[in-house]
């Protein structure tokens, strides 16, 4: 099989999913990139039981979750789903609508967002907003529920427009007014406390009493609109695809400058984002079509290691890699929990604006953290992906140390480092002369080292 | 529903025992409960992995057995004590899953990670424990469920390994039989257990979605219950259990929108009568002391209207089901709400005139 | 340096969960106090008392040796208004000393900024716990996150200690300026170099330590020590985090509070004498706070979230008392049964930072508050 089909279809399933193994590219690579592109899109899997992680960790799920969990649930989706590219545009959309328990506290209420997103965040846009400015979460986090009709409140409105759709420098002060206007009465039922017999649902509630009926004016249409009326017309503002666009091509393609420098930095691929921007607009706000187009795109296929890996990708592939943890066994909470130690806890962004990806994922702790991770995984010879490469090793039968750093590099990826960077590996591969299996313990050792050196590279935080 | 009369049999909610709690006063995540010859309730809680705000890693947090009395009405529950904790030591479990009581009054709590059962005495002392494992084959095994018949024989089943095992109380193995499949005597991850008055086995046979029967040395009687959502169809049954009279008790996870779980009762012959949802409007004493001391929970329930309380009534996930036969009570181990819900049996029931 | 005044050092010990204020600076001649607590009250005979009005609660000894060395301040009725009674929420408040929206900077984190502005140290701020808490986040500030003192570092996984040094030269040489391409590669280079500095820095300190008091065997007592261990090696750290708990006592509280006060008193007690057996306790301070108090009436085994706590502050240099009025526990007074605080913790955050650190408090809290004078 040729290599460069292994390394396009690793860089598809790193992007589109959370990375796959070795024999699963493989057999990926015999359907063909196009092919694979349409199952990602259109995945026949079954979705996932819920109550199959529910039978051993009752604790993960409403209505008897317990805080604190990280996000064991949706750590278990990710690493177990049949149907990456869904799960992928999951995390997407967490990345943009950020919610979290800071605020709200209320973990079954954005896991049920996360669910909404699992469930609509392929179709349509326009129907993922209305989804969003219905959630309770999103209600509460952004305080519409204090939007009445006497007394308005701008923050969804806002929102909705600077991070959720436009992008600022498209509309007015009056324009987040009229827009937060035509949102009162938007709210939710009061729920029971949580105390003493676990946690209960939040139903969104329309209240036509309390709802601003007077007419509005928003990006010079006017009109008595309603919430749904304002996302019809912010769908239509030619900023909301651009924006969307470049939120796609910074999650999925390659680093981008963060949000709040849009209006001032041009994007990395103009190109790029006007074919996207295009194919948005066309479907009519499809994901899934714009998503087609993305994927298929030289732009894309051409941006191998061109962004880093955020701390979902690291945890997530890393556990991919080694294989061993699909099972919902005790630890899960601390596993779930690992991304928040490399700054990304889960469900609970540090604000409405979600994480500041790229560089600034990585800090001094950080970086440790992520190290140390996925060297312990990877060093951890007995864990069937890691058991795999090392049969793969063996069946090369005893190799010089040039083979021997190649051949990881290639199962570890394909990886792409730089000559020097090679070189440096060898200087460390060569003292110990060729891998030879007549003592099988030694050369698996010097495999679980050199694999946790490689995990240990720049080269390897990037996605 | 809170009296059900069918079938010549009248089901009348007693009342609801139990809150969440972390120790003490309440549950966390009650799986199974079982009943000694003193009349104490052994009820393991599986705990959870972690909370909130600290930072560091806790798992098996609430992991514990309490041991209460209830009362024949509300508010007369006694907390006891409680025993074992989380771990891998002497009497300790990562995985509580069931619980039985043996003739001497010795408590069996099976561990599904460890694949053990730890046995205490009455007051809950560490005796001993044992694999319950027919051998250590190395395959991936889940100790679900226990159950002990009047020999002091201990059955338990394996969610994992698709199977029911069968042990002298002494641990030492004797029997198993299962297999992973759908045909009559296999199973698909077997979880709850129960042994009737004439010492056969029912199996809650959860992703085959039904129970089935089986003699005390493992042949297949009968099956119970079939696939579904509708009445009396079973959907990822959980707990069984069986009445002196031989009406089936069946809790399962039937994802009725935002209320999953309910409880089907079907006669000795496996003829569906009715169905339980759950009746738990009134608060338990344990719970109502919480209530009680937090005003702005007084408060806010007040304003929550009447059918928005739905979700606190209903069954959430039970996972128990244990039939008190001294007193003609079911009780239901309401899981995800850290309570149990109690149903009197009552012979003799009139029902009243329409026209009263 | 040439100073051979040292500098002020700020300890914080987070009492996670949400301590129970009313059973650990008691009011015991408070009658409201018994009626309150009818399940979890302590008995009088067992209070340690410290006047005719308040006593620490019983396993809280240690802490009243340090009262009685007028070592230990005690600020009552901390809090802020509308106390949301959310663990997160209630943190975050304390965390971003922003009540009132999301706050995503740690008054910490501005503290570090302003005091090593160039980033020349990297252990300035050290946070004993495996996440980065809210109050020491800021972006572009480095703070070392240590979990375990003894086994901090990069691939700490390696065991064999000289295999482990080959392979950390190597990842020294594959992180030099010389391999990379680009900004980020580079940004990437610099600060996988600064992680092994921090490393090295604060793998040298248990080493330098040498110390006759023997800490209790509990998680608190080891970050304590990690704590004055780094402390005493005089590696330039001006801020020390770490937490305990959880304090969320709910339920079974009686067992659960003991247990915990056992464990923080000794734990605190064993790192007083220890800094002060090596003439290292002059320039420490240690603040104690917890994100709220819980309701004044107990329900039945426990107690739930409420709104105003009490903080403490331990040193040699502060002035020993009592700060503030004890809240009323009159019914009339409280406010959905809870204690309603008087002092705000941005005015404890004010003092430490002017009278202790010696910085403008005013940009790292955001605000100006009232300044006791603890010190």
């Amino acid at each position: 099989m040729a290599n460069q089909d292994i390394a396009l279809m690793a860089h598809l399933m790193r992007r589109a999913g959370f990375g796959a193994t070795r024999e699963e590219l493989e057999a990926l690579c015999e359907k063909g990139y196009e092919n694979v592109v349409e199952e990602l899109l259109n995945p026949t899997e079954e979705p996932l039981d819920r109550f199959e992680m529910m039978r051993y960790q009752p604790w993960t799920w409403r209505p008897g979750t317990l805080p604190g969990m990280g996000a064991a649930e949706w750590l278990w989706w990710m690493l177990n789903t049949r149907r990456p590219l869904e799960e992928k545009m999951t995390l997407f959309w967490h990345h943009i609508f950020a919610t979290g328990v800071s605020k709200v506290d209320h973990y079954d209420e954005i896991q049920n967002m996360i669910t909404m997103f699992r469930e609509k965040g392929m179709g349509n846009y326009r129907e993922l907003l209305v989804e969003i400015a219905r959630n309770p979460a999103m209600i509460y986090w952004l305080d519409n529920n204090e939007n009445h009709a006497d007394a308005v409140n701008e923050n969804w409105g806002r929102e909705l427009l600077e991070l959720f759709s436009m992008g600022v420098g498209n509309y007015t002060e009056v324009d987040v007014r009229e827009c937060s206007r035509a949102f009162t009465g938007w709210t939710f039922e009061a729920k029971l406390p949580r105390g003493p017999l676990g946690r209960h649902d939040w139903h969104f509630e329309y209240r036509p009493e309390d709802h601003d009926n007077g007419e509005k004016t928003f990006l010079g249409e006017t009109g008595n609109f309603n919430g749904e009326d304002i996302i019809d017309i912010v769908c239509q503002h030619p900023a909301t695809a651009g924006f969307v666009a470049r939120h796609l091509y910074n999650f999925f393609v390659a680093d981008e400058a963060q949000v709040p420098a849009w209006q001032v930095t041009p994007p990395v691929d103009e190109d790029a984002i006007d074919a996207l921007t295009d194919a948005f607009i066309d479907s009519g706000y499809d994901m899934k079509e714009t998503l087609r187009v993305l994927f298929n795109s030289d732009f894309f296929k051409n941006a191998r290691f061109a962004k880093l890996k955020s701390p979902a990708e690291v945890v997530v592939g890393t556990l991919k890699l080694v294989g061993g943890a699909e099972f919902p066994a005790p630890g899960i909470g601390d596993l779930s929990r690992q991304p928040n130690y490399m700054g990304q806890d889960l469900l609970n962004p540090p604000s409405v604006e979600g994480w500041h990806t790229g560089a600034e994922w990585i800090n001094s702790g950080s970086l440790m953290r992520r190290i140390n991770f996925t060297a312990d995984m990877v060093g951890d010879v007995s864990r069937p992906g890691v058991q795999s490469i090392v049969s793969r090793l063996r069946s090369q039968g005893d190799v010089g140390p040039e083979q021997f750093v190649d051949t990881c590099l290639d199962l570890m990826g394909p990886l792409d480092v730089s000559a020097d960077t090679r070189q440096e590996l060898l200087d460390h591969a060569v003292p110990g002369g060729s891998l030879t299996w007549s003592n099988e313990a030694a050369a698996t050792e010097r495999v679980s080292e050199l694999l946790q050196l490689i995990v240990s590279l720049r080269d390897y935080q990037y996605a | 529903m809170l009296t059900q009369v069918a079938a010549g049999r009248t089901y009348d909610y007693s009342h609801s025992v139990g809150r969440g709690a972390q120790s003490g006063m309440g549950f966390s995540q009650p799986v199974a409960a079982a009943q000694g010859p003193n009349g104490v309730v052994y009820v393991v809680n599986r705990g959870s992995e972690g909370i909130s705000n600290v930072s560091w890693n806790r798992i098996g947090y609430g992991a514990r057995v309490s041991q209460i009395t209830i009362g024949p009405e509300w508010g007369q529950e006694e907390f006891l004590g409680e025993f074992s904790k989380y771990g891998d030591g002497n009497g300790e479990f990562i995985w509580g899953s069931g619980v039985a009581v043996d003739s001497q009054g010795r408590v069996y709590v099976s561990d599904e990670w460890l694949n053990q059962i730890n046995v205490y005495d009455a007051e809950g002392n560490f005796l001993n424990r044992w694999s319950a494992l027919e051998s250590d084959d190395g395959g991936e095994h889940g100790t679900a469920n226990i159950a002990i018949d009047a020999d002091d024989n201990i059955y338990v089943t394996d969610g994992r390994s698709h199977e029911v095992r069968k042990f002298a109380s002494d641990g030492k193995f004797i029997a198993s039989w299962g297999g992973r499949g759908s045909d009559n005597g296999q199973f698909n991850a077997p979880w709850g257990i129960t042994i009737d008055q004439a010492g056969n086995v029912y199996v809650a046979d959860h992703r085959n979605h039904r129970v089935q029967k089986f003699t005390a040395d493992g042949k297949w009687l009968a099956s119970i219950g079939s696939p579904g959502a509708g009445r009396g169809q079973l959907h990822l049954p959980t707990a069984v259990a069986v009445d002196p009279q031989g009406d089936v008790y069946v809790a399962d996870w039937s994802d009725n929108g935002q209320h999953p779980g309910r409880v089907h009762i079907f006669d000795a012959e496996g003829d569906y009568i009715i169905t339980l949802i759950g009746d738990a409007m009134e608060l338990s004493s344990w719970a109502k002391l919480t209530v009680d001391a937090n005003a702005d929970y007084l408060k806010r329930r007040r304003e929550v209207n009447l059918q928005n309380m739905e979700s606190e009534w209903r069954f959430a996930l039970p996972t128990g089901l244990m039939y008190d036969a001294a007193n003609n009570r079911l009780l239901v181990v309401d899981s995800q709400r850290s309570r149990f819900q109690i149903y009197n049996k009552v012979s003799g029931y009139m029902v009243p005139q329409m026209n009263l | 340096m040439a100073s051979t005044k040292k500098d002020p050092v700020l300890v914080v010990l987070q009492l996670t969960g949400g301590n129970d204020y009313l059973n650990t600076v008691i009011p015991f001649t408070d009658p409201l106090y018994r009626d309150n607590r009818p399940a979890v009250g302590v008995a009088d005979e067992r209070i340690l008392k410290l006047n005719d009005k308040v006593g620490l609660h019983p396993t809280m000894g240690p802490m009243k040796n340090l009262w009685d060395q007028g070592n230990l301040a005690i600020i009552h009725g901390v809090g802020y208004a509308n106390s949301p009674r959310s663990h997160f929420r209630s943190m975050d408040i304390w965390h971003t000393c922003e009540p009132d929206k999301l706050g995503t900077e740690g008054w910490l984190g501005r503290a570090t900024k302003e005091i090593d502005p160039n980033k020349e140290n990297v252990v300035t701020t050290v946070s004993f716990g495996p996440s980065l808490p809210r109050a020491l986040a800021l972006p572009g500030v480095p703070v070392a996150c240590v979990d375990d003192l003894d086994n901090f570092g990069l691939l700490t996984g390696i065991s064999e200690a000289e295999q482990r040094d080959k392979i950390l030269d190597r990842f020294t040489r594959l992180y030099s300026p010389t391999i990379g391409t680009g900004a980020v590669m580079d940004y990437l280079g610099q600060t996988g170099l600064d992680s092994m500095k921090a490393a090295d820095i604060l793998n040298v300190a248990p080493g330098m330590y040498s110390s006759s008091i023997e800490y209790p065997d509990t998680t608190i007592a080891s970050k304590l020590k990690g704590i004055s261990q780094v402390h005493q090696a005089n590696l330039g750290t001006r801020i020390f985090y770490c937490d305990h708990g959880s304090f969320d006592s709910h339920s079974n509280q009686v067992g659960m509070h003991d247990k915990l006060w056992v464990d923080v008193s000794q734990a605190v007690e064993s790192f007083f004498d220890d800094l002060r057996e090596n003439d290292a306790a002059d320039n420490v301070i240690m603040l104690m706070f917890t994100e709220f108090g819980r309701r004044v009436h107990d329900n039945g085994s426990g107690t739930d979230h409420g709104a105003g706590g009490v903080a403490f502050l331990a040193g040699d240099a502060i002035k020993g008392g009592e700060y503030g009025e004890y809240p009323s526990l009159r019914p009339e007074h409280l406010e959905q049964g809870d204690l309603v605080p008087h002092t705000d913790f941005r005015s404890i955050y004010t003092s430490i930072v002017e009278d202790w650190m010696g910085m403008d408090a005013q940009p790292l809290v955001g605000g100006v508050f009232e300044k006791p004078a603890y010190f």
